[in-house]
Order: structure tokens, then C-alpha cells, then sequence
């Protein structure tokens, strides 16, 4: 699980295409490093998993685009599940829809042979990925910003005791919090 | 220039107590208490909403004389019992603790008058709603958080009913052994 999260922990439209009250908080904070660990992210997973919200975000955004180092083509390229009870149909390219028991099924995906299953986003998802413990890898970037609302990463109720690995700090004044779980 | 500096613990889902006000998941060890008293040693003033006020005014007083007494307890009684301690609470009448100072009102203009008289920084601990009245009052200069590696679930959130968003400058962030970071930021200016 990979994150943009402010300091009070809400993670709601961080690029702003939500159009939300605080949307694009992190954009000021942008930087080549930031860029390089998404970009080293996304080359070593190998599966995306995300919730409705978000695969609509990205389905919007990604196809049009393109980049001299190739992450749009991956993030285009790469196997999508969508994990969603009301969408019928995913039309962006090599996704297919989870609607079932979504713990059955992710705990499937993960017993498959590859690399890391990469989930960005996806707060819903995220909460009932937590419930049922199947997330092994936290990574926060978080911003220095207090937003004071927005949908939050961690739901009311779920506990998990975390092993750092890893703090790093970024020059723009993001610091990227690696947990193990 | 005094400094308003806020000190505090937080589980990496933002809670500063457990539901039950469980602080036993703080993980503290030599090296963060000592970044502690380095810190503690810029000032000479501690402030306090009423909860957190109550709970070290039942501990600090007697800390450094117990048996099981830590050399911790020892140097931060030596430094937080003489010093200056300001309560900030319209309930609390009465308070007991050597050189404590009720604040009922008016949190603006009592912390103005303590900005401009001559001394050392003063550290918010904990507080948590106090610290959100002196976000929205923009009272705070200095924020250290240590996240401890846990996700609580519940609890006393660090911050609540802020009325704006807050840009924070980076200062500085570091790792214990524990797993906390701690992750040092100032005002923006912004």
C-alpha cells in the first residue's frame, strides 16, 4: 500500500482531480525525488489493486498520457484489479473487476508467483484490506500540511502493530515512512 | 524571539491515547528521552490543557524520589517541577503543583504577554485539544511529533475541529530504535 497522506492522515484527492475542498495538497511538494521513488515503485510491482474511486481517477487521467521514462506506459500496461460493488464494466486497458468476497479474492492474487501487488490510493479499499490483515507493506509519504478534513487512511476500529523499515526525508519536506506489518 | 514548541507522542494514525487513555504503546528510550531534555533545556515554561495537566501533576511532583525512580525521571523533575506551568482550563480551579498558573480566558492575549516578556521557549506537552485551539489561534511555532509504529484504531485524537489548513516547514526528522520517528516542523510563514 503506497500513500500521499497529510500529517493529520487524510488522503483525499491529493492530485486534485476530485475537485474536493483540499484537493492537489501535495502538488506544491512535487519534486524529481519524489518522482524517482514512485517511478522505482511502479517498476516493481508487478499488479495494481485499487478501489472504484481511484481506478476512475486513474482510467480518466492515464491513457492520454505519455512520458520519456515510461510510467504512464506502465501504469497503462500493468494488470488492474478493481475492486468494486457497483461498477459493471472496467474499459481501461488489462483491468478486470474483483466483486466478490474481496479478502477471498485478494488473498488469491497473493498467493500467485510475482512481484509486489501495488495498491495506491483506494482508502475504502485500504480499510478492508486492513481488517482482514492482508496488507504487508505500509509506505506514507507524508506531507507537511494539516488539511483538517477529508476521507482518512486509517478507519475508526482497525489496529495493526507496525515494524519501521525505513524513514526518508525528501527535500521539499516529505518524509517517506516505510512500515512492515 | 520565545518559541511555542509542541511536544508530542502520537500513534501513526493520529491518536495520543488509546480510548481508554493507554499511553503504554509509547515507545520511549534513552536516546529520545535525551533529544527530551535537549529540548526541554531551550525553555523554562510548560503549558498544559487541563487532562495532560492533571496526569503529570500526579506524577512529576514525587517522580524523582520513588525506588524505581529513572535517571529520566530524575532530569525531567529537576527541570519541569521549578519551572513555570501554565493550566489552561476553565474548569480547573485549584491547582497544587509548585509554580502553576491558571489560565481560564482570553488564551490570546495571556500567550501575547508571554511571547513578549524575556525567557526561554515554551513547550506545549501533549494537550491535544488545547494544541488545536492554538492551531486555529496560530499559536504554534514549532511541532514535534514522534509516531510510534502502531495504528491504535481509537482514541484521543491529535487533532480536532481545525478550522484551516495548516502548511507546516520541515526541520528535521529522525529515527529511534523503537521505530518512532520523530518529525520536527516549524510555521510557514505562509
Amino acid at each position: 500500500m503506497s500513500e500521499f497522506v497529510s500529517l493529520d492522515g487524510v488522503i483525499e484527492d491529493p492530485g486534485g482531480s476530485e475537485k474536493s475542498k483540499h484537493g492537489g495538497w501535495t502538488m506544491p511538494y512535487w519534486s524529481d525525488e519524489i518522482g524517482k521513488f514512485k517511478f522505482d515503485e511502479l517498476f516493481g510491482s508487478d499488479t495494481l489493486l485499487l478501489g472504484r474511486v481511484t481506478y476512475q481517477g486513474f482510467a480518466d487521467a492515464w491513457p492520454s498520457r505519455t512520458d520519456e521514462q515510461g510510467f504512464a506506459q506502465r501504469m497503462n500496461g500493468l494488470p488492474k484489479y478493481v475492486v468494486s460493488t457497483t461498477l459493471d464494466e472496467v474499459e481501461w486497458n488489462n483491468s478486470r473487476l474483483i466483486k466478490g468476497d474481496v479478502a477471498k479474492e485478494v488473498s488469491k492474487l497473493k498467493q500467485q508467483p510475482g512481484r509486489d501487488i501495488l495498491i495506491a490510493g483506494s482508502g475504502e479499499l485500504v480499510h478492508e484490506l486492513m481488517k482482514h490483515d492482508l496488507i504487508d507493506e505500509y509506505r506514507l509519504l507524508v506531507y507537511p500540511v494539516v488539511l483538517g478534513s477529508g476521507k482518512r487512511l486509517f478507519a475508526e476500529g482497525t489496529k495493526a502493530n507496525l515494524k519501521l523499515l525505513e524513514a526518508r526525508t525528501f527535500a521539499s519536506g516529505v518524509v517517506l515512512l516505510r512500515y512492515q506489518h | 524571539m520565545r518559541n511555542v514548541i509542541w511536544l508530542v507522542h502520537t500513534s501513526l494514525d493520529g491518536f495520543v491515547t488509546g480510548p481508554n487513555g493507554e499511553m503504554d504503546w509509547i515507545r520511549l528510550d534513552d536516546e529520545l528521552f535525551e533529544d527530551v531534555h535537549a529540548l526541554v533545556s531551550t525553555a523554562d515554561t510548560a503549558l498544559f490543557g487541563r487532562v495532560t495537566y492533571q496526569l503529570m501533576e500526579g506524577y512529576w511532583p514525587t517522580a524523582a524520589n520513588r525506588p524505581t525512580a529513572t535517571k529520566h525521571d530524575i532530569e525531567h523533575s529537576q527541570w519541569l517541577n521549578p519551572a513555570l506551568k501554565i493550566v489552561f482550563s476553565r474548569i480547573l480551579k485549584k491547582a497544587q503543583w509548585q509554580n502553576t498558573k491558571i489560565v481560564a480566558e482570553n488564551i490570546r492575549d495571556e500567550m501575547a504577554k508571554l511571547k513578549e516578556q524575556p525567557g526561554k521557549n515554551l513547550i506545549l506537552f501533549a494537550s491535544p485539544n488545547l494544541a488545536s485551539t492554538f492551531m486555529n489561534l496560530d499559536l504554534i511555532d514549532e511541532y514535534r511529533f514522534n509516531v510510534n509504529p502502531i495504528v491504535l484504531g481509537r482514541g484521543k485524537a491529535l487533532f480536532t475541529d481545525l478550522r484551516s489548513l495548516n502548511k507546516l516547514k520541515l526541520l528535521e526528522s529522525k529515527t529511534y530504535k523503537t521505530g518512532v520517528v520523530k518529525l520536527h516542523y516549524s510555521r510557514t510563514g505562509e
